[in-house]
């Protein structure tokens, strides 16, 4: 399938200090792509570099097959913070959005029903958006994005500043969307990404030190673990001591909860259970706990950090 | 390009009317049509009465139009000016701080379009006040003041508009070369004064636009006026729209 964006060797420059170190990557056409990193990792600035609201110093990128200024037209942007004038109405915006686009009349009034519905702010549509929620907002923000059917969305964290509902919500939206346009959205909410992206990447202080399709980077680099939880703290701390002891390496998930790499688990089963009940340690209970993105990302981000 | 410059230029006046940027002018500037005719005629008798009542001998001549003519030009150029700057420096720098600039620039629209518009729509909302007021000032001046020269007085009025353009053009250019309205507003502010001063004077002060005010009253009374004035204005006009334009196409949001 063909790529819809192309990043190639783009170094971005703040002050002398490098935000983006020679990023390359690309994105078929159809996914829906999750940018990870930690804070003041470069998610941000490689999006901008895409919106076209910034220059990068060095490399290119292509989307759609078009280079820099040409791309603007194919994409569709929402920013960190989106902020929109406070005394149009939803539909206002919406429909000034269109017509900068070049769309017709005709167009922009179906398209913004369509999406009016789509994002479920019918009933806000005719208020002003200064009144709005912040996860109205947010809403009205992917439909101004998505509003001229872009090859390219380019979502900037886009259910950070959301509550348990709103974040919901929108990804759900997110996950709708991905039948229309390519999704290019960075976040560090990797319980989200991991919910509603095909490919990720991980980028830690300017550089991309993982990419990849999300399901063969859970099976090549996570690690499953198992859970115990013990009926008091003071029961798992004796447990983390003993499995030391035993040079079996566990790591206190809670005050209650002691996580082991369910390789170690499965070798170290009988010492384990006799330690248990050599010492009248009470567990409460036992589980297997999947391999999450969280593992990929601690994982890759403290090797980074070490190396 | 032209059919974005509308869609802007559309956008653009709406919120004035919205925010009440429109409105908030219109008023101010029939305040000032209809208080300097009125200040002017009734000035001698506000003398009179507080001289009367202090015990003071006042000697007062007569109100003509001209000391109408002189109200009204220092009421625009002086106050009018800082409401002008007041007005404007947000246009550019205050969508900049509001994260609204980057909704157009992420748009496939040229910068010069959305500078454009924004200037075009400020100089709409102050030449429609300036409307406002001169028809006003000229009715009022035209009943209290037999003789007064209502068409070179609305001809006139075409300096005050030149005037006042420049200082529209000249906040929104600072708007857009800074990153806050008030930074835009102090330094439109010193560039005004600069150019008081240097009008002031003799010689390269001939061509300060602020010699506008002057030249407007030479004109009202019938004189012939000095082109220097106007010529500066249209460089200040180009020069600034030039490096506005050039600093907005350069300008990046910030991290």
């Amino acid at each position: 399938m063909m790529a819809m964006i192309e990043v190639q060797h783009i170094t971005r420059r703040y002050h002398e200090v490098d935000a983006l170190k020679g990023i390359s990557l690309s994105v078929r056409q159809g996914a829906v792509f999750g940018f990870l990193g930690p804070n003041g990792a470069g998610k941000t600035t490689l999006i901008k570099i895409l919106a076209g609201l910034i220059k990068p110093t060095l490399g290119s990128f292509r989307i759609n097959g078009v280079t820099n200024a040409a791309t603007k037209k194919y994409v569709g942007y929402l920013a960190q913070h989106p902020s929109f004038y406070p005394w149009m109405t939803g539909r206002e915006l919406l429909r000034f959005s269109g017509e900068l686009y070049g769309m017709s009349s005709t167009e922009i009034g179906q398209r913004i029903l369509e999406l009016l519905e789509l994002c479920g702010i019918q009933h806000a549509a005719d208020r002003r958006i200064g009144g709005y929620s912040g996860g109205m907002v947010q809403r009205l923000g992917i439909a101004q994005a998505i509003l001229h059917r872009p090859r390219v969305t380019l979502l900037d964290e886009p259910v950070s500043a959301l509550d348990p509902v709103g974040r919901k919500e929108v990804l759900e939206l997110i996950t709708r969307l991905r039948e229309e346009t390519t999704i290019f959205m960075s976040s560090h909410i990797l319980e989200d990404v991991q919910r509603v992206c095909d490919e990720v990447a991980i980028v830690s202080h300017g550089s991309i030190i993982l990419h990849g399709e999300v399901k063969p980077l859970l099976q090549s680099h996570a690690r499953p673990r198992m859970s115990l939880e013990f009926a008091t703290s003071t029961d798992a701390r004796a447990f983390l001591a003993l499995m030391a002891s035993q040079s079996v390496v566990g790591a206190a998930e809670s005050d209650f909860r002691v996580a082991i790499a369910e390789d170690d688990y499965r070798t170290s089963y009988p010492n384990i259970m006799r330690m248990l009940a050599e010492h009248d340690l009470r567990v409460v209970s036992i589980g297997r706990q999947s391999a999450t993105l969280e593992d990929v990302f601690m994982h890759h981000i403290e090797e980074r950090n070490h190396a | 390009m032209h059919n974005q410059i509308s869609i802007l230029l559309s956008k653009e006046m709406t919120e004035g009317f919205r925010t009440h940027r429109f409105l908030i002018w219109t008023i101010i500037c029939g305040f000032f049509g209809i208080l300097s005719p009125l200040s002017a005629y009734y000035m001698s008798d506000i003398l009179a009465l507080i001289g009367s009542t202090q015990s003071v001998q006042l000697t007062i001549t007569a109100p003509t139009y001209r000391d109408a003519v002189d109200q009204y030009v220092k009421n625009f150029t002086q106050l009018g000016s800082i409401l002008v700057i007041f007005l404007a420096m947000g246009s550019v720098a205050g969508e900049k701080v509001d994260g609204l600039l980057q909704l157009l620039v992420v748009r496939p629209i040229p910068c010069r379009s959305i500078l454009c518009s924004k200037i075009l729509a400020m100089v709409f909302t102050v030449c429609s006040g300036l409307g406002v007021a001169v028809i006003l000032s000229s009715l009022y001046a035209w009943y209290l003041f037999p003789g007064f020269p209502v068409i070179p007085f609305v001809k006139s009025n075409l300096l005050l508009m030149l005037y006042l353009v420049v200082i529209t053009v000249m906040t929104i250019s600072v708007s857009a070369m800074v990153e806050k309205p008030v930074v835009a507003g102090l330094c439109s502010m010193g560039l005004w004064l600069l150019f008081s001063m240097s009008g002031s004077l003799g010689g390269f002060g001939e061509y300060s636009f602020t010699r506008l005010g002057s030249e407007m009253i030479r004109l009202t009374q019938g004189f012939s006026i000095s082109l220097k004035p106007i010529v500066s204005s249209l460089v200040i006009l180009i020069g600034g729209s030039g490096g506005a334009l050039i600093s907005l196409n350069r300008w990046e949001p910030s991290q």
